[in-house]
């Protein structure tokens, strides 16, 4: 548990220096401050459906994924380019340990992000004339979708270098294009397992009709996007510690 | 490839009534290195090599590619031999991840998180070795190599001597009987390397394995006498420095021979048979002979008939470098 302990806060150490924080913290409040200042044209006519996709959509669809995806294939991608792996898997500790903290450390870090951004939407939100009831909502998709990513992105980023570009064709092209146009794939899209769990706990006063046109056939379910999250943690940690007991690539 | 120094090792390590014992083998051995060869694609790094590591320093030797770091990185369990067995402490380390509590790494790379200091590097360590940090363990590792002034500062910062210093450190923070050290001295200057060398033989003295690849040659000869020379993947030579030579029999060794008289001793030494080669040097002779010790036999009857009087009789050429530089010739 030490060793675990240790490896995590060295991960999150490693994820959020000053440069990272700016980069990160910018992206994360970007949905709010566009919010607001499309508030000031007079785009919105009240709490309309416009204004739901705003809030939700592009955050759990681009801005969490993809600051999760940076961060979690740099978790152990960059220690791979560094050649610094050696100093933790050369020790008395199971492999699993180390692959479990990293993932762990990534996904708190793409987290705290993705609630850094949640607060700032629901405070861009609530000056238009919405409530802050819906924090609780986009604070759990938020979540969902950083865990799922930084969980992926930690497996891809030990095996690639250019898991950041993997990713980003993947979250724009592959999810954002293709699994658009082919409904039966929206049920394993990554980032609307996270609007699902949002969906199911946004208070009836949010003006979400809108939001279930990128669901589609998805049924919003909380319990759907922690199963699946629970899914994607344990098969990711185990091909993830799989690879670093049997490749020579350390 | 036949070098003529120790014959190629067998598979597996002699049995110990053998004698004389092979040089590449030692006693007690900390890691046992069986017919291990190591390949990727169609390119061989290490060929059918078997060896031994114990207590005190051995230098581990050979030019870029010969495959020193390939050899370390399978001894080490960061790599999965193709072929063969490599034992730390008689366990495998890739099954048994509960051997590297007693071992210690210092990579060649410069390989640092340059975002901790010293001492959270080598906190960092001690956490990961599970050992208990609270009981001076992280101080005493600064201390052994010298930098607990520079311990708070961010290793980002640290030039590459004192880079190497904070890995050596982090290395030794779990008091390792085993100490692995791929290079451990790039970078550092000559201080830092009078400091470093002074603690590995200070581990040494107190019963440590350690395993020292450099090209520093002069370097490796200031840490110990026990060599494991590699050539293109396999064993050239194993052993104390002076035996490695002495077994190069085919290749003339030199001597200096300093004497009152020089061109005296020079026409008198050209009739003798084990001379090959003669010339004059400052003040005195570096003599090229096909037997050494018949040479030595001879030469105080040899002078005293010519009325010489000889002041320095020595090898010339049983420095590690000059053995390294016949195990390359060997190669080309």
């Amino acid at each position: 548990m030490r060793a675990f302990r240790a490896i995590f806060v060295a991960t999150v150490r490693q994820l959020s220096d000053r440069r990272k924080v700016m980069g990160f913290a910018t992206m994360a409040i970007a949905p709010a401050i566009l919010m607001l200042a499309l508030s000031r044209t007079g785009q919105f006519d009240g709490l309309d459906t416009d204004l739901g996709m705003l809030v939700v959509a592009p955050f759990l669809s681009m801005i969490v994924p993809i600051t999760a995806l940076i961060l979690g294939g740099a978790a152990v991608g960059d220690e791979r380019r560094d050649k610094t792996l050696s100093f933790l898997v050369l020790r008395p500790i199971r492999r699993v340990d180390v692959v479990a903290a990293k993932t762990a450390g990534a996904a708190a870090v793409s987290s705290g992000f993705a609630l850094l951004g949640a607060a700032a939407l629901v405070g861009a939100y609530a000056a238009v004339g919405g409530d802050f009831a819906i924090l609780p909502a986009l604070a759990v998709g938020g979540v969902v979708v950083s865990v799922i990513y930084s969980a992926i992105f930690v497996l891809v980023g030990s095996m690639v270098a250019r898991s950041t570009l993997i990713g980003v064709i993947y979250v724009l092209f592959i999810e954002g294009v293709i699994v658009e146009e082919i409904a039966r794939l929206h049920t394993v899209s990554l980032w609307r397992q996270g609007l699902g769990a949002a969906m199911d706990l946004m208070p009836g006063t949010f003006p979400a009709r809108a939001l279930l046109g990128p669901l589609r056939g998805t049924v919003p379910s909380l319990e759907n996007a922690l199963l699946l999250t629970a899914g994607v943690l344990g098969v990711t940690i185990a091909i993830g510690t799989l690879l670093l007991r049997r490749t020579d690539s350390v | 490839m036949s070098t003529g120094v120790p014959s190629a090792p067998p598979a597996t390590p002699p049995a110990e009534t053998h004698a004389p014992r092979d040089p590449a083998y030692v006693d007690a051995p900390t890691v046992t290195v069986t017919g291990v060869s190591k390949w990727f694609g169609t390119k061989v790094a290490v060929s059918d090599l078997s060896c031994s590591f114990g207590p005190g320093i051995t230098g581990l030797l050979g030019p870029n590619g010969a495959g020193k770091t390939t050899l370390l990185r399978m001894v080490t369990g960061l790599m999965r031999p193709s072929e063969g067995d490599v034992r730390v402490f008689g366990r495998d380390p890739l099954e048994d991840p509960s051997v590297y509590a007693r071992v210690g790494f210092v990579p060649e790379d410069d390989a640092v998180y340059g975002y901790l200091t010293a001492r959270q590097l080598v906190r960092y360590a001690a956490d990961l070795s599970g050992t208990d940090a609270s009981t001076g363990a992280v101080d005493g590792a600064l201390d052994r190599v010298n930098m607990l002034d520079a311990a708070d500062r961010p290793i980002g910062q640290y030039s590459k001597g004192m880079r190497q210093r904070a890995k050596v450190a982090a290395a030794l923070v779990n008091d390792p009987d085993l100490l692995i050290l791929d290079e451990p001295l790039n970078g550092a200057d000559p201080a830092q390397r009078a400091v470093l060398i002074s603690t590995f033989h200070e581990l040494a003295a107190a019963g440590r394995t350690l395993l020292v690849s450099s090209h520093v040659l002069s370097e490796v000869e200031r840490m110990t006498d026990r060599v494991i020379a590699m050539l293109d993947g396999k064993l050239a030579a194993a052993g104390g420095i002076r035996a490695i030579r002495s077994a190069m029999t085919h290749i003339p060794h030199r001597v200096r021979i300093e004497s009152d008289n020089t061109r005296a001793l020079a026409a008198a030494l050209i009739d003798t048979r084990d001379v090959v080669g003669l010339r004059f040097q400052d003040d005195g002779l570096e003599v090229e002979t096909s037997n050494l010790s018949s040479l030595g036999t001879a030469l105080p009857a040899l002078a005293a008939k010519h009325g010489v009087h000889v002041t320095r009789f020595e090898p010339a050429d049983a420095s590690l470098e000059s053995v390294f530089r016949h195990l390359l010739s060997i190669r080309r």
